[in-house]
């Protein structure tokens, strides 16, 4: 279990907290790794930036993509690992505030597997994060070409 | 002398009649007086006879009530002395109970039998047993009445009666109970039962049974009806009252006729017949009497009538010779033509007039010839045919035909022609008289006749004038009417009925007024005027009609004076000239038209001389009219527009017209102007073109208006895409605003929630209560807030969004948004009603939200009632289909209902019920959007509903 890493793509510190304690709550051990922003999270998935030394080999079980951030938006992350033959696989779960609709639409047009709305109600934010965890950690077999 | 006698002749039957008349009248008055009396003797009479017996039924039904009371008496005595028997005895053994009683039906033969009946009203003894097993043990209670009857008589400790109708034979029956009390102790009742018809023929002697009918009633139910020996009179009925205990029975009782005839005297009959033949008798002798005075004056009277008459003819034959005398003077100095004949036709005298006018002399003539030589054979014939064609029998021509109708007594007067002995001839009128002696036989003919040749030629030639002057006025191309001192048509011209609309109707003889009942008062004054001599005249005068038409006239009255000299009425001439003087009217009227008018009006001819100019054309091109009318049009047109005017001219020539044709033309002091030009053809009453009008508009400020107008659309447009890019980007903000207010304003909410829930799980033990409260209070802060964001985002996205519009089941939908709430929000006792199958077309997505927001709210204004009923449905109201959603909830204010639908406003307080003031906003927009109506009704305490159109 220890291999399969957990990508949270989060600017909020505040969240980025809450959505540690709630994983943590949800006694999901996977290793979770933050990146604050989209440049953040590219460079963790291809090996750039401050990611370079990064063993390419391991990549995360399940993405959790915040879609408003700074510099690179959660879209433009998302299109970019879609277009990427490595990474055009890996479940990505957006995780947002945004209830808009073109935003769910642009969402799922560009390949995320779900789309779950940041509640505000702590207790209802631990039972999402438990249901995503354990639905694209448990059930889902990530493709053996990985 | 023959008509004296006559008058006396007529006398006789006028006095017959007259004494006659009174003879009757006498005998006749004496007979009816006599017969008045014998009716009125009669009918009294028959009254004291008819009153009398009335007395003796009255009599006969006392004795039969009083005899059935006594008998009733008699047996109810009995019966109480038996009840008495056992009170005083106490505990009554059977046996000696039995023999009582049977010694009582032996001794009282109205008994049909007599019994005990216990304390619950059933009959236990009964004797005589025999024949009588059916009632024994017979609950007496089983009939309402008789169970009245038992209360009555125990309650009341009196005997008390009944009826039964059927008694075990068969027969009707009645009863008497009597209760038993020993020392106050109720031990039931004695029963007796009875046989009515058998009690009643008992009571009463059996001879008045031979003479009355009886009957006896309880309420209407017949009890007893008597055998009807004969037949009975219904006149004489009478009705008693029958009082025995605790009951009352009605006796009606009738005489048979046998009773009433054996009273009858008869006496009357005999009066009757006896006043009647005396009346006869005695009007007999009246009239004898006077028929026997009137011979005796009759006789009288004649003998008196025989005597005048002697005198009377010897006065005659004197005064006969002296006619004959005077007669033949008369017939001689006469100018009339008299001719006498005999029976057979003769002449027997020719007067001198008859001689001087015929030329033959009278010897030629008396004697020897008929009148038939004086006349035109052609004539005579033709007079026996026409005669012959009136009459039965046939008239041969001949002498017959001057005398056939005077022979019959009727008037003969003809006219003929009568030939003079040289063969001329001249007019006559001929009347001939029959003549008769005393006998009444024909004894000649008299024959006057006179010369009616002047007389004839006089009526021709008026004939003619008359008629000269008839036709003179009827054609007279004028409306002329003649007419009498009343106002009364003599004669009119045909054009008077033709101008007047009179058709052919024939207003000889009628009065003006009523021919036209619409005339004007002052006109009748002015008649009045005409008729007492003056001559009016007006060249123009108007008047309306009845139905408010309005006609012109050109009239004069003049009098005419009679053949005496007076005034015989008025002659009118008149001309009506309404056509004429609305043509004048519509002339004038477009001269002011032409006149006051901006635009140019000009006419010319097709050479282009100008006829006409008015003003507006005067001040557009600046020539005054004296300037330029009979110049040539070209002044105007600059020389590039030359042709143009050949091109109009062909046109109109060939009747078109020109509309609105824009050009330039030069105005006297040179300057250009564009006018704006129509030209049609003017036709005189031959439809002849003859010249062009053309009408011109100086067009100089509208042209300048067009163009302002051109450049201020072109500015307008660009302000529109100004506007519109400016919209657009003020949209983009808007768009972007709620993006991140959707997005960052959630996050600290989270933030704060998600802290405190962290405090509270992992620092619980550091915080006392208070510490927790505040805690979760700032947990409940964020989440209203979060709801808060989410309904105004809701709102603006319902705002911006466009509508789908597809056919939406609007009943599923409510079902599946009470299912959600149900399960969310479990309550109990919570009813939704649906009307099933409501389909809207509108945006599924919108409707959606509208919906959800008004059943959320009803569910949450309920959820403090302990029944909860929200019900979902339509209904047709002015506007169409209305869906409706209600609920039994806390309801609100309607003077708050202005308030109900803008955002942020609440009706409640948080504290009461949770809410943004956001959801009816929302609500309000999702209906407008579709271009619906909403509204609301409601009442603090009993429930909102909220009606909406889409």
């Amino acid at each position: 279990m220890n291999e399969k890493i957990i990508l949270v793509v989060e600017d909020n510190p505040d969240d980025e907290i809450l959505m540690l304690r709630a994983i943590r709550k949800n006694h999901i051990a996977n290793e979770v790794i933050i990146a604050h922003d989209g440049v953040e999270a590219l460079d963790y998935l291809f090996g750039t930036g401050k990611f370079a030394e990064r063993d390419l080999s391991i990549m995360p079980q399940l993405i959790i993509l915040d879609l408003k951030l700074p510099k690179i938006s959660g879209l433009e992350v998302l299109e970019k690992l879609r277009s990427n033959e490595t990474t055009k696989l890996i479940p990505v779960v957006v995780l947002t505030t945004s209830t808009e609709q073109q935003d769910v639409v642009k969402s799922y047009n560009l390949g995320a597997n779900s789309y779950v709305q940041k509640p505000v109600d702590f207790n209802e934010f631990i039972e999402a994060t438990r249901q995503l965890g354990l639905f694209w950690l448990l059930m889902n077999k990530t493709p053996s070409a990985l | 002398m023959s008509a004296r006698k006559r008058i006396k002749v007529k006398n006789i039957p006028t006095y017959y009649r007259k004494e006659g008349g009174k003879t009757l009248i006498l005998p006749l008055f004496v007979g009816l007086i006599i017969i008045f009396i014998t009716f009125l003797f009669w009918y009294f009479l028959q009254n004291i006879e008819k009153e009398q017996f009335s007395k003796l039924v009255k009599e006969s039904a006392t004795r039969i009530r009083s005899s059935i009371e006594t008998h009733t008496n008699n047996y109810f005595r009995t019966l109480e002395r038996m009840a008495g028997r056992w009170s005083v005895r106490g505990d009554t053994p059977r046996e000696e109970w039995n023999s009582d009683a049977k010694r009582l039906v032996t001794d009282f033969d109205g008994f049909q039998a007599i019994g005990w009946v216990d304390q619950m009203g059933t009959i236990r003894w009964l004797m005589p047993e025999g024949g009588n097993a059916k009632a024994l043990n017979f609950d007496l209670t089983s009939e309402p009445n008789r169970r009245n009857i038992l209360e009555k008589a125990k309650n009341e400790r009196l005997t008390t009666s009944g009826y039964c109708d059927e008694l075990v034979d068969g027969g009707k029956g009645f009863f008497a109970l009597v209760p038993i009390y020993t020392k106050d102790k109720f031990e039931g009742y004695i029963i007796g039962i009875s046989r009515v018809d058998k009690f009643i023929e008992l009571s009463i002697f059996s001879n008045t049974l031979e003479n009355y009918s009886v009957a006896v009633f309880d309420n209407n139910l017949e009890l007893y009806q008597s055998q009807k020996v004969d037949e009975v009179s219904e006149k004489f009925k009478l009705n008693e009252t029958i009082n025995i205990y605790g009951n009352s029975w009605d006796l009606v009782i009738m005489p048979t006729k046998g009773t009433l005839s054996s009273f009858n005297s008869n006496a009357d009959q005999w009066v009757l017949i006896a006043g009647v033949v005396f009346s006869v008798l005695s009007a007999w002798i009246v009239w004898l009497i006077g028929e026997s005075k009137y011979r005796t004056r009759q006789i009288v009277k004649v003998n008196a009538g025989l005597k005048n008459e002697i005198s009377e003819r010897k006065y005659a034959q004197k005064s006969l010779q002296e006619t004959l005398t005077l007669q033949n003077a008369v017939l001689n100095s006469s100018n009339y033509m008299i001719i006498a004949t005999d029976p057979q036709g003769t002449i027997i005298s020719f007067n001198k007039a008859a001689e001087r006018n015929l030329g033959y002399q009278a010897e030629e003539v008396i004697g020897k010839t008929t009148p038939v030589i004086l006349h035109d054979e052609k004539e005579i014939a033709q007079c026996a045919k026409e005669l012959s064609a009136e009459g039965k029998e046939t008239v041969e021509p001949g002498f017959e035909v001057f005398v056939h109708n005077s022979r019959a007594n009727q008037v003969e007067e003809r006219e003929w022609t009568y030939v003079r002995k040289d063969g001329s001839r001249f007019p006559v009128k001929l009347s001939v008289t029959t003549l008769r002696n005393e006998k009444g036989e024909i004894t000649g003919f008299l024959g006057i006749g006179s010369d009616i040749t002047k007389e004839k030629s006089d009526k021709i030639a008026l004939r003619e004038s008359e008629e000269r002057l008839r036709v003179f006025v009827k054609h007279t191309p004028a409306a002329v009417a003649m007419l009498d001192s009343k106002l009364r048509y003599v004669m009119t011209s045909q054009r008077w009925l033709t101008d007047y609309h009179l058709g052919q109707q024939n207003i000889i003889g009628r009065s003006h007024y009523e021919v036209f009942p619409d005339i004007p008062q002052r006109w009748k004054q002015l008649h009045e005027r005409g008729l007492k001599g003056e001559i009016l005249k007006c060249e123009e005068d108007f008047f309306e009609r009845n139905d408010g038409s309005k006609e012109w006239l050109r009239w004069e009255i003049r009098p005419w004076l009679n053949n005496r000299g007076k005034i015989g009425g008025v002659i009118f001439f008149t001309e009506v000239i309404t056509n004429r003087k609305h043509i004048e009217d519509k002339l004038s009227h477009f001269a002011a038209i032409v006149s006051s008018s901006d635009d140019a009006i000009i006419s010319k001819n097709f050479d282009g001389i100008v006829k006409t100019w008015n003003h507006g054309a005067e001040i557009i091109f600046g020539y005054s009219a004296d300037e330029i009318i009979g110049k040539h049009i070209s002044v105007l047109f600059p020389e590039d527009r030359l042709k143009e005017e050949v091109e109009f001219i062909k046109m109109v020539k060939n009747g078109k017209s020109i509309r609105q044709y824009e050009t330039v033309r030069i105005r006297k002091d040179g300057k250009i102007i564009p006018v704006s030009l129509t030209l049609s053809p003017i036709s005189d009453e031959k439809n002849t073109i003859t010249g062009i009008l053309k009408i011109a508009r100086d067009i100089t400020k509208q042209k300048k208006a067009e163009s302002e107008i051109i450049r201020l659309n072109e500015s307008l447009e660009q302000k529109i895409s100004n506007r519109t890019a400016e919209l657009n980007a003020a949209n983009k903000e808007l768009e972007a605003f709620s993006y991140s207010v959707s997005h960052d304003l959630r996050a600290p909410l989270r933030a704060m929630d998600g802290f405190s829930q962290a405090l509270i799980e992992d620092y619980s033990h550091q915080f006392d209560e208070t510490g927790k409260n505040y805690l979760s209070r700032i947990r409940n802060a964020s989440h209203q807030m979060a709801h808060l964001i989410d309904s105004m985002l809701l709102l603006s996205r319902v705002t911006r969004s466009e509508l789908t519009k597809t056919n939406v089941n609007l009943s599923e939908m409510v079902r599946n948004i009470s299912n959600r709430l149900l399960e969310t929000q479990p309550r109990e006792d919570v009813h939704f009603e649906i009307e099933e199958n409501l389909f809207a077309n509108c945006d599924s997505r919108l409707i959606k939200i509208a919906l959800e927001n008004l059943l959320n709210n009803a569910y949450k204004f309920t959820s403090k009632n302990a029944v909860t009923k929200i019900s979902f449905g339509s209904q047709q109201s002015d506007e169409g289909l209305e869906f409706f959603v209600k609920d039994n909830g806390a309801g609100f204010d309607m003077a708050y209902i202005g308030k109900l639908f803008n955002a942020f406003q609440r009706l409640h307080p948080v504290s009461e019920f949770e809410g943004t003031g956001i959801g009816l906003a929302t609500v309000y927009r999702v209906i407008r959007k579709h271009g619906g109506k909403i509204r609301a009704e409601g009442k603090v305490g009993e429930g909102a509903s909220f009606y909406f159109k889409l």
